[in-house]
């Protein structure tokens, strides 16, 4: 249906300039996007649209709240959908600062059609591979509060490339139910190998979960 | 006759009283014509002088003695003169003359006899019976110690005070060491009477020798005083004939002459001396002389019995000294004794004109006031002035620049908000056409648009064109020196807060140039502006901005020099581009404005970062009629 192909979305354009959102809202649509047009910033949170894959088309200077207050706002609300700025003026402080908190691209009007539409699906490609990370690590979150205290515990002490001789001397138990728990965490958590286990610790770590100490530590 | 007088006197008063006092007069004038039919005989007084009637001590004293005795009578007095002039005519009076007067009042009544004189009251004496039967005889004029021992009946008057012992006591107080007083007279009967008072006079003063100067010719007299001793005093009585028989008329300058040629000093006893050469003397005054025996003479014609009246002497003496005689005999103004008038003297100008001098200081104080006050009110009103002027223009020098800031800001802003739409709805038909998805409506509300958009977009440009045009250029002859310090008035305000000098160098013979005075300040103020915010690091004592102006080429070049970072290469290039800056509030205009307008006038404008420190920027104006 569309040449630009790829990735459709959402795209919320928050500009206080209606003809110029009227026009950008008809080219996303034309483009196959899912245009929805606020006139302020107030607008755009009052209408706490979070669905996604989503972007923000933001104008950096509107009356009540500018682009850059909005940003600002939204990354402390941790809205984490990307946001490009659209501009009739744009200073050198103004986009670094844009830039620097977070800013996709920052665009100039009048926009030309190849690079708006690019930077949108750019945003939605990101905010897509967002959502998924989102989404697997919801899952493996998931998998890992299934586990018991003392599977954990082995979890850990296999992660930290310990034997199972160690795990068992450590945690005072026979080495026969350290091996159960094992495979009792490799299946729960849905790995073959260690080294996807460790992987998996690793998302887990990076995306701020609190794991259970190696033991003996 | 009063009344007349009266009115008269009154008509030259005001316009309202004339009425009411011309009736008044009309009332009187009845009364008085009635009263003139039962009038009384009018009073008449003869009057005897003796030799010259022109002598100034008679015509004081008859001139006072009239008035006294005329003073608010309520008759008329009748005057006749006669007289009897025993110095020029000293055979004595012929009998012929007194048969004359015996002819001429007889039958007339003669209510006084006045006798001005030792020679009038003589004549009186001897022949009123005679001429003027039953008529009093009033003296006067008649020095005292001369009067005779008996006085005829009826007869009273007054003597006059000839201070010669007064006059000596003066002298000697100035000269204390003096042992001889000259006495200088001439040889008429007055002269030997009043010689004969001083002899008398001396008789009683010890410890003083009088020497008599006279019998001699004026020239004579004259010698004689040039060889007395100069520690000696003279004392000029009188000379009306001199030892030649010449007499002397009034005006006389025989006691000048005496001063003048004295080796001493010389001094007199009458009053209308003094001033005349003599150092002073004692002597009573002729007027109030007078003025005594014109009193007693109303009495006497008013029918007072005159030998009920004693004879009065004059009042006290008045001492008097002319201070500007003193250095001719060398006296020391301090001996002058107390209660001495001292003429003469040449009083301080505040002495006489105190009051006048007091006025005038006032009003020099009063006019210095006012015209400080003005003066200071003009300072205020020229430094209120120079301060709106300098508001002013600041302000058109701020707002300029917003101006030209907010302007370039906002038509980006303004243009490309409705070129951003314009293009986005081609874009989106485009796509749509593209996409085989055609939604005419929905082309129709794109078209529609695209052509409000377009037309919003002409209408900023149109209101920018407005804006633009408010300030045109008008060009001028101008001459840079002129603009360029008018310029640097306008930052001096600025450059004086930021602690920058700014130190203007201007060639003289510069060539003119064409251009608009405004534009080429404004190229000024932003240089200078530029220079001083390059020195904001700089410290305040080496804080300047030099400001030269010279002939280059065929014209005139003016460079801004400052001592503050100077330029880097890297900046060199965008240094007059728009929006380019380098400080943190700048807006990038300054130096773009500069270059546009100096470019519009024909010239360049180059920055010259070859300096050791700091910057200059150089513009270049073609010479007028060279562009």
């Amino acid at each position: 249906m569309s040449e630009t192909g790829g990735l459709h979305g959402i795209v919320h354009v928050v500009d206080d300039d209606r003809a110029f959102r009227t026009a950008v809202g008809r080219l996303l649509r034309a483009a196959g996007h899912d245009p929805r047009l606020h006139a302020s910033a107030h607008e755009y949170l009052a209408a706490g649209d979070t669905a996604g894959p989503a972007c923000l088309l933001l104008d950096l200077r509107m009356p009540g709240s500018t682009g850059l207050e909005l940003q600002q706002l939204l990354l402390r609300r941790g809205d984490t959908h990307p946001v490009i700025f659209l501009s009739a003026h744009g200073d050198v402080s103004t986009t670094v600062r844009a830039m620097q908190d977070g800013a996709l691209t920052f665009l100039t009007k009048p926009v030309q059609e190849r690079e708006l539409l690019d930077s949108v699906a750019q945003a939605l490609e990101r905010d897509t591979r967002r959502q998924e990370r989102r989404a697997h690590l919801e899952v493996i979150r998931r998998r890992y509060a299934s586990l018991t205290r003392r599977e954990r515990q082995v979890m850990a002490g296999v992660v930290a490339g310990l034997l199972n001789k160690q795990i068992s001397f450590a945690l005072d138990s026979a080495e026969r139910t350290v091996k159960t728990h094992r495979s009792r965490v490799m299946e729960k958590m849905m790995v073959r190998t260690v080294p996807d286990l460790v992987h998996v610790a690793e998302e887990l770590l990076e995306a701020g979960e609190v794991l259970e100490r190696p033991p003996g530590t | 006759m009063e009344p007349v007088q009266d009115t008269r006197r009154l008509e030259g008063r005001r316009g309202k009283v004339a009425p009411a006092l011309m009736l008044w007069v009309l009332l009187l004038l009845p009364a008085s014509a009635a009263g003139a039919d039962a009038r009384p005989e009018p009073w008449r007084v003869v009057l005897i002088r003796s030799w010259d009637s022109q002598y100034t001590v008679n015509v004081i004293r008859e001139r006072a003695l009239l008035e006294a005795m005329m003073h608010s009578a309520p008759r008329l007095i009748e005057v006749y003169t006669e007289e009897v002039d025993g110095v020029r005519f000293p055979s004595g009076t012929p009998p012929e003359f007194v048969a004359y007067l015996r002819a001429k009042y007889g039958g007339r009544h003669t209510d006084l006899v006045i006798a001005s004189g030792n020679e009038p009251l003589e004549f009186a004496a001897r022949h009123r019976d005679a001429i003027w039967p039953g008529a009093p005889i009033l003296f006067n004029g008649v020095p005292t110690g001369t009067l005779p021992a008996s006085l005829p009946p009826r007869t009273t008057g007054v003597t006059m005070t000839l201070d010669i012992e007064g006059t000596l006591r003066l002298g000697l107080a100035l000269v204390p060491g003096a042992r001889v007083v000259h006495f200088v007279a001439g040889v008429s009967e007055f002269d030997a009477m009043y010689a004969d008072l001083a002899r008398e006079v001396m008789r009683d003063f010890s410890g003083v020798e009088a020497r008599f100067i006279t019998g001699l010719s004026r020239s004579e007299t004259l010698s004689a005083v040039e060889r007395v001793d100069p520690g000696s005093l003279v004392i000029y009585l009188t000379m009306l004939r001199d030892g030649t028989g010449q007499t002397a008329g009034p005006g006389s300058d025989t006691v000048t002459q005496v001063a003048a040629h004295s080796a001493a000093p010389v001094l007199a006893a009458s009053h209308t001396q003094f001033g005349r050469g003599p150092v002073g003397g004692s002597s009573a005054r002729f007027d109030a002389h007078g003025s005594a025996a014109g009193r007693i003479a109303r009495r006497l014609i008013e029918g007072a019995d005159p030998d009920l009246i004693p004879v009065a002497a004059d009042p006290e003496p008045d001492c008097a000294v002319d201070w500007r005689t003193l250095g001719r005999w060398r006296l020391d103004e301090a001996r002058i004794p107390a209660g001495c008038e001292v003429t003469g003297r040449p009083v301080s100008a505040m002495d006489t004109y105190l009051r006048p001098v007091l006025a005038l200081v006032c009003v020099i104080l009063l006019q210095a006031g006012l015209i400080w006050a003005l003066w200071a009110q003009s300072r205020r009103r020229r430094a209120a002035e120079a301060d709106s002027q300098r508001r002013r223009t600041e302000i058109a020098h701020v707002a300029r620049l917003s101006v030209m800031g907010v302007v370039t800001a906002s038509i980006a802003h303004e243009i490309n908000q409705p070129l951003g739409a314009i293009l986005s709805n081609a874009d989106a038909a485009d796509l749509m056409l593209r996409n085989g998805n055609v939604d005419c409506q929905l082309l129709r509300e794109i078209l529609a648009d695209i052509r409000s958009e377009d037309l919003r977009a002409s209408e900023v440009i149109r209101g920018l064109r407005l804006l633009l045009r408010k300030r045109e250029m008008r060009n001028a002859v101008l001459d840079v020196n002129t603009e360029v310090a008018e310029a640097l008035h306008h930052v001096a305000h600025d450059a004086g807060r930021r602690h920058v000098r700014v130190i203007p160098e201007f060639a003289v013979d510069l060539p003119a140039v064409v251009g608009d005075a405004v534009h080429l300040q404004q190229v000024m103020i932003n240089l200078v502006v530029n220079a001083m915010d390059a020195m904001d690091a700089t410290p305040d004592t080496d804080r300047e901005v030099r400001v030269e102006t010279s002939v280059r080429g065929r014209g005139v070049e003016i460079a801004v020099a400052d001592r503050g970072t100077g330029i880097t290469s890297e900046h060199a290039a965008q240094l007059f581009d728009s929006f380019f800056t380098t400080k943190p509030e700048g807006m990038g205009l300054g130096l773009s404005i500069v270059r546009t307008i100096v470019e519009a006038h024909g010239g360049r404008v180059w920055a010259d970062s070859s300096v050791l420190r700091g910057a200059i920027f150089r513009v270049w104006l073609p010479a007028a009629g060279t562009a």
